[in-house]
């Protein structure tokens, strides 16, 4: 199969998870920050299914880019620094979506101190997925 | 019940498992490549494929090495003051950056010498080089 093609599906898929990671990290910190607003709870509806479809996300980011640089994990200089962000940033994600989705249920919701850990997270995910974003793009605009 | 109760758990074991899946779906990557192609896969060739250059622009490249290059790298590129040149694991963009900026400390900046055409004529050059194994072979060919 043509590397172009996947060359294009990882350009494709990688926006997605970012795009809903940090999403659902910002709606859960404003449903966070204003627990007694009307809109709190559909807010953190939001931010729930947003994760879900960030992790989701991330699987076809990964694996497009992995079938486009022939599994190479590491590499050199401007795709090292790439893989740099992408991998933390891949282990968190899966780590915080499925905390996140555990904790729907409202027998075993999470105390708030709990939740405000994982915003921290949510925010170290989203500037990690930034960076591997800046850097994949470094890969294809430096110029 | 049970899930909600060890999630901080069972999140990290699906962490550490979709982890682990990837590094295992690289390392069959990296072989089925190892298998197709006599050389270790090189990444920089799937973001930009290189062009081949044309005996004018490896001729003139050729030139520009001989007169800017040559004396630390070595007159085949092997290196010696600076690196060895063959088989350069980098994108024609990210060679042209390091040659019109240079490295500090290490290697001037040839901006004001040469425009983009010689550039590209110079990577031309280094990449029509045989990269260290095949100059090897070559070399030891009766």
């Amino acid at each position: 199969m043509s590397p172009d093609l996947f060359a294009k599906l990882h350009g494709a898929s990688t926006h997605l998870p970012l795009v809903f990671v940090a999403s659902s990290w910002a709606f859960d910190t404003a449903a966070f920050l204003a627990p007694q607003r009307n809109w709190s709870s559909e807010l953190k509806n939001f931010a729930y299914w947003s994760m879900a479809l960030g992790a989701l996300g991330s699987v076809p980011a990964v694996a497009t880019g992995l079938v486009m640089s022939r599994g190479e994990v590491l590499g050199h200089d401007t795709l090292r620094m790439h893989h740099l962000f992408v991998w933390p940033a891949f282990g968190l994600t899966m780590l915080l979506a499925t905390w996140r989705l555990l904790s729907k249920r409202h027998h075993h919701a999470p105390a708030r101190w709990q939740f405000a850990v994982y915003l921290a997270g949510g925010l170290v995910a989203t500037v990690l997925m930034s960076g591997a974003g800046y850097w994949g793009g470094e890969l294809l605009l430096e110029s | 019940m049970i899930l909600a109760r060890f999630r901080l758990l069972i999140s990290l074991i699906v962490a550490s498992a979709a982890l682990g899946g990837t590094f295992v779906f690289a390392k069959a990557l990296r072989e089925q490549a190892r298998k197709t192609s006599r050389h270790v896969p090189d990444a920089g060739v799937w973001i930009e494929r290189r062009a081949a250059g044309t005996p004018d622009d490896i001729a003139h490249g050729r030139k520009f090495y001989a007169r800017s290059c040559a004396e630390c790298h070595s007159d085949d590129a092997s290196g010696d003051e600076g690196p060895d040149l063959r088989g350069l694991p980098f994108s024609n963009r990210r060679v042209a950056k390091i040659v019109r900026e240079g490295i500090k400390g290490e290697m001037p900046s040839f901006r004001k010498k040469y425009g983009d055409k010689e550039i590209s004529s110079l990577i031309a050059f280094l990449r029509s080089l045989p990269n260290e194994d095949q100059a090897v072979a070559s070399s030891s060919r009766p």
